[in-house]
C-alpha cells in the first residue's frame, strides 16, 4: 500500500518535474575517486586482494553521483562506480527515487547499498574514513547492493538521535567467492538497522537475513567413478583374477579423468560434492545433499558498532557474525577495534582486526572440517592520512596480516604496505 | 597616585579588548520572527542542527542551518566550538551522507551579511555569524 502510494508520487512527481523543469532545484553531480598501490612482501599469500608485487588496480575507484530533487519531496540519485576491481566497468551502486513523507521519514525505492555495517553506505568512499580501504576480516561479504526499498524513521529522545531503517528486497547478481565466480539470486532480503548517536558518541544494531541461492553443482561423474572404483577395488580385492584386476584398471583410468575435471571445477562445487561423498565415507549423520548445498539456504548477519569521535580523538569497535544454513560456508565472528588521533591535518590510526569461521557442532562439523572450509585472520594496521585540504586525503598504511588458518590448513603471514589518495569532488 | 590610578583605568578598558582577541565570539541567529528565539536554544542542540541530526526548533517547527563559506574566520571558529570538526572531518561527515543518500551538507553561504538577510525573512533558517556582526534585523539565539 505505501509501495505503491510512494511509486504513484514518483510518477508524478517525475512526470511533472519535466514539465516544470525550472522550479526545481539543478541537478548535483558529485563524486569521490581513490587512487592507490599496495606492495606485499610474500607472494605466497593474498590480502586484502593483493598478491605479492605492486599493484596499481586493486584500490582504484572511480564513482560519479547524480541527484535530482525532481519536487519538494522526491530526490533521484545515481552512482555509477567503475572498480579496478573489476576491470573498471561501471556497475550502479545506487540507483533509487528517495520520497521524504515527512521531516523524519524517507522511503527509497531502487537499488541501495545493503546496510550490514557501521560502513556499508559508505564502504567505498576512501574519503570518509581513515583506512585506504575496510579491513576485509570485517567488510569482506561478497555483495554489497540489493534491489528494493528501504525505510528510515528519525526520532530524538532527548538528546539521543536516533534513525531506524527498514530494508526488503532481492539481489541477482554474479558474487565472487573465493576468488571465483557464482550465478547467485539473494532472496527475501530483509533487515532492521538502529543507529543513535549522542554527542560524540554513536551506537549501531543491525540484523539481516537472505536466501541463497547459488550455481553450485554437484560432480555427479566424478561420484560415479569413485563409487565404480571402489566396487571394482573390493570386486579384485574379493578375487583377485584377470578379469577383476582389468576393471579394476579402467575404473582406475576413468577416474583419473575425473579427478581432472572435478579439480577444474570451483571451490564451492567441489565442496559439494565432497561432501556427499565425505558423508558416506565417513559414516556421517549429515544429510549432506540437503544441508550441503545452497538452495534458498538462509544466512544470518548480525553487527554492533559503538564509535566515538571528539575531533582530535576517535575510536571504533565493530564486531559481526554471520550464520550460514548451509554447511558449505562456515559461519564467521569477527571484530575490529581502531583509535585514531589526530593533530592539525595529520591523522594516525591503529587497528586490529580478527575473522574467525566457527564450524558447525557435531558431524556437520566434522564433515565441514573434512572439507577444509574454515578460515582465521587477525591483522594489525597502522597508517597515517594527511588531509591535504578539504576535498583530497594522503594515506600509507601497513598492515600485518597473519592468515593464522586458511582454507583448513595452517596459513602464510605478509606485509602489506600500500599508498592511497582519496578525492571527493 | 594619578599615574597609578590611569594605570587601572587603561588596564580596565584593556581587559574586554584582549578578551575579545583571545576569544572572538560567534553568535548563532534567527528571525526576529521566530517564536524560539524566546526560549533558549542550547549549544547541543545548535551542534545537532548543524550535523543535520535534528530538523525541527523545540516548539516543532521545520530548521534549516546554513553554513558561512569555507575560510570564513567566523565558520572556522563555529565548526572548532560547536561541531569539533576539522574542515576536513566535517567534509568527511557530510560525504558519509551524501554519498549513502542520506542527507546533503548546508548550504554555504557568501558572507554574514547576506546570512543576516536570507535568516531576517525566513523563521525556519538558523545561522551562525561573528558577534561583531550582529545587528538589529535578527535575533541572537546564542553566543558562545
Amino acid at each position: 500500500m505505501r509501495i505503491g502510494s510512494i511509486v504513484g508520487s514518483v510518477v508524478v512527481a517525475l512526470v511533472a518535474a519535466s514539465s516544470a523543469q525550472a522550479k526545481s532545484s539543478d541537478l548535483n553531480i558529485y563524486g569521490f575517486m581513490s587512487v592507490g598501490m599496495g606492495i606485499l612482501d610474500n607472494d605466497k599469500v593474498t590480502i586484502e586482494g593483493f598478491e605479492g608485487e605492486g599493484n596499481f588496480k586493486q584500490d582504484t575507484i572511480l564513482a560519479l553521483q547524480v541527484s535530482k530533487q525532481v519536487n519538494d519531496k522526491t530526490t533521484a540519485t545515481g552512482q555509477l562506480v567503475s572498480r579496478g576491481t573489476d576491470d573498471f566497468k561501471t556497475e550502479a551502486a545506487w540507483a533509487f527515487v528517495s520520497y521524504q513523507a515527512t521531516e523524519d521519514f524517507t522511503a527509497r525505492m531502487g537499488r541501495l547499498r545493503i546496510p550490514f555495517f557501521y560502513y556499508s553506505e559508505f564502504l567505498e568512499v576512501g574519503y570518509a574514513y581513515n583506512w585506504v580501504r575496510l579491513p576485509s576480516d570485517i567488510y569482506n561479504i561478497p555483495f554489497s547492493s540489493f534491489d528494493g526499498v528501504d525505510f528510515t524513521q528519525r526520532f530524538s529522545i532527548g538528546s539521543l538521535d536516533n534513525s531506524i531503517q527498514v530494508n526488503y528486497g532481492r539481489l541477482t547478481d554474479e558474487l565472487n567467492i573465493f576468488d571465483e565466480d557464482y550465478k547467485a539470486d539473494l532472496r527475501n532480503m530483509a533487515g532492521i538497522s538502529l543507529n543513535s548517536t549522542y554527542g560524540d558518541w554513536g551506537f549501531r544494531l543491525g540484523g539481516q537475513r537472505t536466501e541463497m541461492t547459488l550455481d553450485t553443482e554437484v560432480d555427479t561423474a566424478y561420484i560415479a567413478a569413485v563409487q565404480t572404483a571402489t566396487i571394482a577395488q573390493a570386486a579384485f580385492n574379493g578375487a583377485p583374477t584377470q578379469e577383476t584386476g582389468a576393471a579394476l584398471q579402467a575404473a582406475g583410468t576413468a577416474l583419473g579423468e575425473a579427478q581432472a575435471n572435478f579439480d577444474k571445477t570451483r571451490r564451492i562445487d567441489q565442496g559439494q560434492t565432497g561432501a556427499l561423498l565425505l558423508s558416506q565415507q565417513m559414516g556421517l549423520d549429515v544429510d549432506a545433499a540437503e544441508e550441503f548445498a545452497f538452495d534458498g539456504h538462509t544466512a544470518d548477519f548480525y553487527n554492533a558498532a559503538v564509535t566515538y569521535d571528539n575531533g582530535d580523538y576517535s575510536f571504533i569497535t565493530e564486531v559481526t557474525a554471520i550464520e550460514y544454513e548451509s554447511g558449505l560456508l562456515v559461519d564467521n565472528r569477527a571484530w575490529l577495534a581502531s583509535v585514531a588521533k589526530r593533530i592539525g591535518s595529520t591523522t594516525t590510526h591503529l587497528t586490529y582486526s580478527n575473522s574467525r569461521d566457527v564450524l558447525n557442532s557435531g558431524d556437520s562439523g566434522k564433515l565441514q572440517k573434512a572439507l577444509n572450509l574454515q578460515g582465521e585472520d587477525k591483522s594489525v594496521t597502522l597508517g597515517l592520512r594527511y588531509d591535504y585540504d578539504v576535498n583530497t586525503a594522503l594515506k600509507v598504511e601497513a598492515q600485518y596480516h597473519d592468515e593464522l588458518i586458511h582454507q583448513g590448513v595452517k596459513g602464510d603471514h605478509a606485509m602489506l604496505y600500500s599508498f592511497a589518495i582519496d578525492v571527493i569532488f | 597616585m594619578k599615574y597609578f590610578n590611569r594605570l587601572m583605568v587603561s588596564a580596565l578598558l584593556l581587559t574586554p579588548v584582549l578578551a575579545s582577541l583571545s576569544h572572538a565570539e560567534t553568535a548563532v541567529i534567527v528571525s526576529l520572527k521566530n517564536n524560539n528565539s524566546y526560549t533558549s536554544i542550547d549549544k547541543d542542540l545548535i551542534t545537532r542542527i548543524f550535523l543535520g541530526k535534528v530538523s525541527d526548533f523545540p516548539d516543532g517547527t521545520d530548521v534549516t542551518p546554513l553554513y558561512l563559506k569555507q575560510g570564513d574566520y567566523a565558520r572556522e571558529a563555529f565548526n572548532r566550538d560547536f561541531l569539533s570538526k576539522s574542515e576536513s572531518q566535517l567534509s568527511g561527515y557530510w560525504s558519509r551522507l551524501r554519498f549513502s543518500g542520506k542527507g546533503e551538507a548546508p548550504e554555504d553561504i557568501g558572507s554574514a551579511a547576506e546570512l543576516k538577510a536570507l535568516v531576517a525573512n525566513d523563521p525556519s533558517l538558523i545561522g551562525y555569524i561573528d558577534s561583531s556582526d550582529v545587528d538589529g534585523t535578527i535575533k541572537v539565539v546564542h553566543q558562545y
